[in-house]
């Protein structure tokens, strides 16, 4: 019962929050609020991506890259020691390598201990239908089917000699939200032993996170690039890749207050 | 203790709720702006669109109505909305199978007509497009349409003083975005509402069917009606008519969205409201004539896979039931619609 108040509680003051989230973003902890700035650091295997790059995937093809965006939503905490639920306000962020200003982004939090971040990487299949949108979901972005509408959840493009596209082009548009084609992924990491983020009012504390290029090319289903240099509608490979991007994060760090 | 906290509680969401309605009115509505009344005609169904999240306001009207006219819109400026929905033809290309785009390249689908929108709840012949703010979207940035990009048509919009104006009318603040754009053409279409032609007047015993308007819309809903489902003229489905495949654009319809390959050759069921004023007919514009279209379904459907099981027969029709169908898709045509002054391109 406590549990679920807690909740309730928790979330009436996020809606609160929520609400004046645009002016608060940048400016870190609000009066009688502790935060939280997430930190994106793109990787290729353990290097900082670097676009223009030649890398080597797990199959033994080159990749080098010039677009990699993404989407992270729905971001939720668990507090350490319960099984509470802490949700963070209403956040739909688009993390793109060609703009460093977007690889950290706060959430204000009430002042807790936490154990875990989970977030979506995509946006959620109500977004998806709930007409024009603006902020990081501006279809100005770029990251918007208009032909077939939808968001497109990550995006990668560069070229590679075993591409027979027109300029050894790769490119990787991967969305579809529709049941069967869903290549939103849920996000679970903890963090690292013994290393709780110890939130304090009017204080941010840090969470770094790595986001491994080259795991697209890896893990559940292994994708060879001479085999598919373009993915851009949803379907079967573009889920088969969502599988294998599920796995690019992993928590470096946090950086209490 | 237990009381304290849920006392507590209540106060909090009633204040989190008070604050998020502040916020949603500051959100939408700009202040001085005069909301407008969408009326539902007598027998329509409640609308699909979802007014709560846009509502239609005079402002926002003449804003969407302005875009919709404006040829800033197009890459080369020669291409607003308008030029491939005409008014005259109830917002579709009149006498076109293709409309004409950006460098002189065609469309590959005929323009549907533009009304009854707000029923609608996707678009296009495919249905790919799952809210009607999106859909200007499309035609856009389709180079072979208006071939712009989003961004270039927000700066346009942005360095024009009257555009500035405008948006802050609507919306209450001046900084142009394109969630902005779409929610004000959506507001435009989603009032273009035809629910006034003969049949409709007949329907509120206003008017009186000739003979063979009567004896035909007899013959249309026993033959017809199963796909043209009335008041809207159609059920909205997507099927399968039997028609042969475009033999260069080989137009596979509905399953290019959905990847299913019993949609093959599917396409979305289109309203029959303004028929006379839209040909030509079909998703490709193949048909010309009511004739062509009627000796379609009463000989003509092709029993490819797929074919949609209301016409494994065919549509049996005497040469006297066809002479009666098209006196009575005639009654459909809504002269005051195309005719509206308040959707015409503005002074």
């Amino acid at each position: 019962m406590k549990t679920i108040l807690k909740l309730v509680f928790y979330g009436a003051f996020f809606f609160i929050f929520s609400c004046s989230k645009d002016k608060s973003e940048e400016t870190g902890a609000q009066n009688g609020v502790a935060a939280v700035r997430l930190n994106f650091a793109n990787m290729a295997g353990s290097d900082a991506l670097l676009f223009g790059n030649v890398y080597q995937t797990s199959l033994g093809e080159d990749i080098s890259l010039h677009t990699f965006k993404y989407y992270i939503s729905n971001i939720s905490f668990k507090e350490a020691g319960t099984t509470n639920e802490i949700i963070a306000p209403e956040t739909y962020h688009l993390v793109d390598h060609s703009d460093p200003t977007t690889y950290s982004f706060i959430l204000n939090l009430p002042a807790v201990q936490l154990s875990q971040i989970r977030f979506l990487l995509g946006v959620d299949s109500t977004k998806n239908v709930s007409g024009a949108q603006s902020g990081d979901l501006d279809p100005a972005k770029e990251m918007f089917w208009t032909w077939n509408s939808g968001y497109i959840m990550a995006k990668l493009e560069g070229s590679s000699s075993f591409s027979s596209e027109v300029e050894n082009a790769v490119t990787y548009h991967i969305g579809g939200f529709r049941t069967g084609e869903n290549v939103t992924r849920q996000i679970v990491l903890d963090f690292p032993a013994g290393e709780h983020l110890a939130l304090v009012d009017h204080k941010t504390a840090d969470v770094f996170i790595r986001a491994d290029a080259l795991k697209w090319f890896s893990g559940v289903n292994a994708l060879r690039i001479e085999e598919h240099p373009t993915c851009t509608t949803p379907g079967s490979l573009a889920t088969s890749i969502a599988g294998n991007y599920a796995n690019m994060f992993s928590i470096s760090g946090v950086n209490n207050p | 203790m237990k009381r304290i906290v849920i006392i507590s509680f209540i106060v909090f969401i009633a204040t989190a709720a008070l604050l998020l309605e502040a916020c949603r009115k500051n959100d939408s509505l700009a202040p001085g702006a005069s909301v407008l009344k969408f009326e539902i005609p007598p027998g329509f169904p409640d609308p699909t669109y979802k007014f709560d999240n846009n509502t239609p306001t005079q402002q926002g009207f003449e804003l969407g109505r302005k875009l919709f006219y404006d040829g800033k819109l197009s890459m080369d400026g020669n291409f607003p909305c308008a030029s491939c929905h005409q008014q005259f033809a109830a917002f579709s290309t009149y006498d076109h199978d293709f409309s004409h785009g950006y460098k002189d390249q065609f469309s590959t689908r005929n323009a549907p007509g533009l009304f009854n929108l707000a029923w609608q709840k996707e678009f296009m012949w495919d249905g790919g497009i799952n809210n009607l703010e999106v859909q200007a979207l499309a035609p856009l940035t389709a180079h072979n349409e208006m071939a712009e990009d989003i961004g270039d048509v927000i700066n346009k919009l942005k360095a024009d003083n009257n555009y500035r104006a405008l948006f802050k009318a609507a919306f209450g603040e001046d900084n142009i975005n394109s969630q902005k754009m779409l929610k004000a053409l959506a507001q435009f279409m989603v009032m273009l509402v035809s629910a006034d032609s003969k049949y409709d007047r007949v329907k509120r015993g206003a008017a009186h069917f000739s003979a063979d308007e009567e004896n035909g819309y007899a013959v249309f809903r026993a033959k017809c009606a199963g796909c043209h489902t009335e008041p809207l003229f159609t059920d909205f489905s997507y099927r399968n008519t039997g028609l042969t495949l475009h033999p260069t654009l080989k137009d596979a319809g509905r399953m290019k969205i959905t990847n299913h390959a019993e949609d093959s050759m599917k396409f979305k069921v289109p309203s029959l409201r303004n028929v006379a004023l839209s040909f030509p007919y079909m998703h490709d514009g193949r048909f010309y004539s009511f004739d062509q279209v009627l000796r379609h379904y009463s000989s003509g459907i092709v029993k490819n896979p797929g074919l949609d099981p209301l016409l494994t027969n065919m549509i049996a029709l005497s040469p006297a039931d066809k002479t009666n169908i098209k006196a009575f898709l005639k009654t459909l045509t809504d002269s005051a619609f195309v005719k509206d002054k308040r959707f015409a391109q503005p002074q």
